[in-house]
């Protein structure tokens, strides 16, 4: 018998049988598996498990408890991340940016280097990392082995369960939900968790949209101008709270872009079917506590430092040498500053916050230390040393952003806005192209946030100007 | 012999070099032997996974977190191993292409000797693609993992039972709390080097048109390839008209696929 | 003459309609209360992926969790719990325990 025999003896069984053979199939499976299954199984008290898991889910999926106690859950993880990274950060960032920073001043003097050469590697390049490193540590040391024990007790696919309705009518997977919690943490995580979707409709939808998610390196900069900017608008007893308030509704408003633009999306360029949305609840499983905490720490701890060397170091070294190089009398940086200020005042930043934001494109936490450098440096203040990132006390960053870089509280709003809605950082975007594979939709991820920050950050200014507010 | 026998006459044994398990990780040339592990997603698979390679691929409580396949490399009572994991799949009858990346492999890749992981406290729903495996191979062990949590919530599970029932050798295990491994890696190694033999179940209880169906074609496939293992899963493939099966009937090369031993070969997984 | 087949067509539809009461939709059955499955009347890929959870003709299910937003619901399938939305809930005709 020839194959092609076999396949034309396979297509005439197929057509007698009709649709029905898979069903027949997958019953006398399933039949089967019944059989061996109960004579193998015998079940004493799994009431009580079942029980417990099924209290704790419908205290966490009801109508009442359920929104708010995720919103309570994630607000408590986010909390203790911010709260317990502070102490070791001030640490890192003092052990890492005055004490090894003067270690390496001195060794260089004692070596006779050139100011140029220890300028541009202790200033620039080291300062970068240092920042990165002290900066962006312990809150991920502290944020992912807290996702990832929420994850492994089980509690992840409920939140999807909750949102999927929100989710399904943007066109989107309920799962991207998850992936939007991960990318809270680093959205470079979060692009990477949106294999979890089989569609690859729904699949990039997710990743385009997983940027409106403010990841770990973005809540510094809300938190310090929320507080210098937002909190200082309320009365001294509130004004931690309103500054806390304000963080929390950007975050928010992260999560209506998210669903917006994955509605857009999907009526327009990323239009198809809903896939269907099948998801298993697993049972609640006590997680291994000190286990995830040892990998989780590890895995971030080794991501957050290679980080630092191959993208916040390049950046340090660019910052360094456009404050440096001189041409025609003036820094790089003071000329391109000068050419972006108009459109930056335009849609209610300025040119500064323009320009740190092009080179801190690797990575976003050294925005707020690269913009205050530049204020200084352009504003030749005595704080300033040429292209090196500083340290403030809080009332002095207000000092100098409002005395000598004319912030107003539109900046303010303005950039915790854009802090929201404006390109990924190196690392996702390198994430993304691995994951989609296609340049086209890698230029989109970048290209969109900006997009729409600036037209945020436009309408913004407009009103503001349109209210005699500014 | 059957698992039994030869757990009795190996046990108080002391001429092999009393199990020593070594990970190698990423390390998988050279391998003398190659395990599929394969299993429902949720089921504690990664964690099994990372116990034999010492590798950390992440390990998540919910449907869907191994995406991708990953291998790894161990060695035991002194033989190398090639170890990989396949997709969490619920079952190899779909065309998602997590299932066609684990089919395909399951049938063409030619593993050694395939793991199935199994939760023991949902074991009808497991046994699903239990049966599945085996219409595929007849060299399986199935772990039956996550027994403490079965016991702790009141289920308990015969897999002397079981494993009379399915034909294949069961080990229950707890890997999260490294129990069972050892015997779990014993039982491999029998079954990969053919020291233990199965006689796993075929589903027999298709319907009579369907049973005619498949016999028909199982005479035609035995005549092309005679000694193919899994006639019946192949002629159920080309019943329904699956690609991948399909082709290689087509190209003829569906009889070497089923005989080749390639622990070094480089299967092209999606 | 158009009264005349007006309630002929009144009455086939009642009875009609008495006739059909056997059969429901998953949707329609509330929470807690089990139904056995009698038909999938999704297609293809769809319909796949529900008989791999389990949801297969002979299989009763129950439901158990709606989700805040109304959708979906979690139903417990042999031992595990999946959730269907609604759109799919619609799709999957059952039988409903004798009241």
């Amino acid at each position: 018998m020839s194959h092609a025999d076999i396949l034309r003896l396979a297509a005439r069984h197929r057509e007698r049988l009709g649709d029905t053979l898979h069903d027949r199939v997958v019953e006398a499976l399933y039949s089967e598996a019944g059989s061996i299954a109960d004579k193998a199984v015998s079940r004493e008290g799994q009431r009580s498990k079942w029980a417990f898991d099924l209290a704790l889910d419908r205290i966490l999926t009801s109508k009442t408890l359920g929104i708010p106690a995720m919103i309570l859950l994630f607000g408590l993880a986010f909390w203790i991340t911010i709260a317990g990274a502070n102490v070791p950060s001030a640490m890192l960032g003092d052990l890492l940016t005055v004490k090894v920073l003067g270690w390496l001043q001195a060794m260089a003097a004692a070596m006779g280097a050139p100011a140029w050469l220890s300028g541009f590697l202790i200033d620039g390049v080291y300062l970068s990392m240092a920042w990165v490193i002290a900066v962006m540590l312990p809150p991920m040391a502290i944020f992912f082995p807290l996702f990832t024990l929420l994850e492994d007790f089980g509690y992840l696919p409920r939140v999807a369960f909750n949102l999927d309705r929100a989710f399904s009518k943007a066109g989107a997977h309920g799962k991207q939900a998850l992936s939007m919690m991960m990318g809270f943490g680093c959205n470079a995580a979060g692009v990477v968790a949106t294999r979890i979707i089989d569609s690859p409709r729904e699949r990039l939808i997710a990743i385009l949209t997983n940027n409106f998610s403010i990841c770990n390196g973005r809540w510094p900069t809300l938190i310090l101008v929320g507080t210098i900017f937002i909190g200082a608008t309320a009365p001294a007893a509130l004004a931690s709270l309103v500054a806390a308030g304000s963080v929390v509704l950007i975050a928010l408003l992260g999560v209506i872009f998210t669903l917006l633009v994955s509605g857009a999306l999907s009526k327009t360029v990323l239009k198809g079917e809903t896939s269907a949305f099948t998801l298993e609840l697993p049972p609640y499983r006590p997680p291994r506590v000190l286990q995830t905490i040892y990998t989780s720490l590890l895995d971030r701890t080794m991501i957050v430092l290679w980080r630092a060397i191959v993208m916040a170091a390049p950046a340090g070294a660019v910052i360094w040498l456009i404050s440096n190089i001189d041409v025609s009398g003036q820094s790089i940086a003071y000329w391109v500053v000068s050419a972006l200020n108009p459109f930056g005042l335009l849609v209610g930043l300025n040119g500064i916050i323009l320009l740190a934001y092009i080179v801190a494109i690797p990575a976003n936490e050294i925005i707020i230390p690269t913009i205050l450098m530049l204020t200084l440096n352009l504003s030749k203040s005595a704080l300033a040393q040429k292209g090196v990132m500083l340290e403030l006390e809080e009332n002095q960053v207000r000092d100098v952003l409002v005395g000598q870089g004319g912030w107003t509280l539109l900046t303010g709003i303005n950039l915790m806005l854009f802090s929201l809605l404006h390109n990924p950082c190196s690392t996702t975007l390198l994430t993304i192209y691995r994951e989609t594979g296609s340049k086209k939709w890698t230029f989109v991820a970048a290209a969109l946030p900006i997009v729409l920050g600036l037209a945020v950050c436009f309408l913004t200014a407009s009103f503001f100007r349109l209210m005699g507010w500014v | 012999m059957t698992v039994d026998q030869t757990q009795k006459a190996c046990g108080g044994c002391t001429s092999c070099a009393p199990g020593r398990l070594e990970r190698y990780g990423l390390a998988t040339a050279g391998a003398d032997y190659v395990v599929a592990l394969a299993g429902n997603p949720n089921t504690g698979k990664s964690t099994i996974f990372n116990a034999l390679t010492g590798l950390r691929q992440h390990v998540g409580n919910w449907p869907g977190k191994t995406v991708v396949r990953a291998e790894g490399g161990f060695s035991f009572d002194g033989r190398r191993y090639r170890l990989i994991d396949l997709p969490g799949t619920y079952s190899l009858l779909s065309n998602s292409s997590d299932e066609e990346v684990a089919r395909d492999f399951l049938l063409f890749g030619q593993p050694d000797v395939t793991a199935i992981v199994v939760d023991a406290s949902s074991l009808e729903r497991n046994l699903n693609l239990v049966l599945q495996v085996l219409e595929i191979t007849d060299r399986a062990v199935v772990a039956l993992n996550l027994i403490d949590e079965a016991e702790r919530n009141g289920i308990t599970v015969d897999d002397r039972a079981l494993a009379r029932d399915l034909g294949v050798p069961v080990v229950p295990m707890a890997a999260r709390k490294s129990k069972g491994i050892k015997d779990f890696l014993q039982t491999l190694a029998g079954v990969a080097s053919g020291e233990v033999v199965c006689r796993p179940k075929r589903v027999e209880r298709f319907d009579a048109e369907v049973e005619r169906a498949v016999n028909d074609l199982v005479r035609a496939l035995h005549e092309n390839y005679p000694g193919l293992p899994n006639a019946r899963w192949v002629a159920l493939r080309l019943l329904e008209g699956d690609p991948s099966v399909v082709h290689e009937v087509q190209n003829g090369t569906l009889g070497e696929a089923a005989h080749g031993h390639r622990p070094d070969a480089e299967v092209a997984l999606a | 003459m158009v009264y005349i087949s007006l309630a002929i067509a009144k009455f086939i539809s009642t009875v009609g309609k008495t006739m059909q009461t056997t059969v429901h939709r998953l949707s329609e059955v509330p929470l807690g209360e089990p139904a056995r499955i009698v038909k999938l009347r999704l297609t293809g890929a769809e319909r796949r992926r529900l008989l791999d959870m389990g949801l297969a003709p002979g299989t009763v299910v129950e439901g158990r969790l709606r989700s805040p937003l109304g959708d979906p619901v979690a139903y417990q399938v042999r031992g595990t719990l999946v959730s269907l939305r609604r759109r799919q809930a619609e799709m999957i005709d059952v039988e409903r325990s004798a009241r």
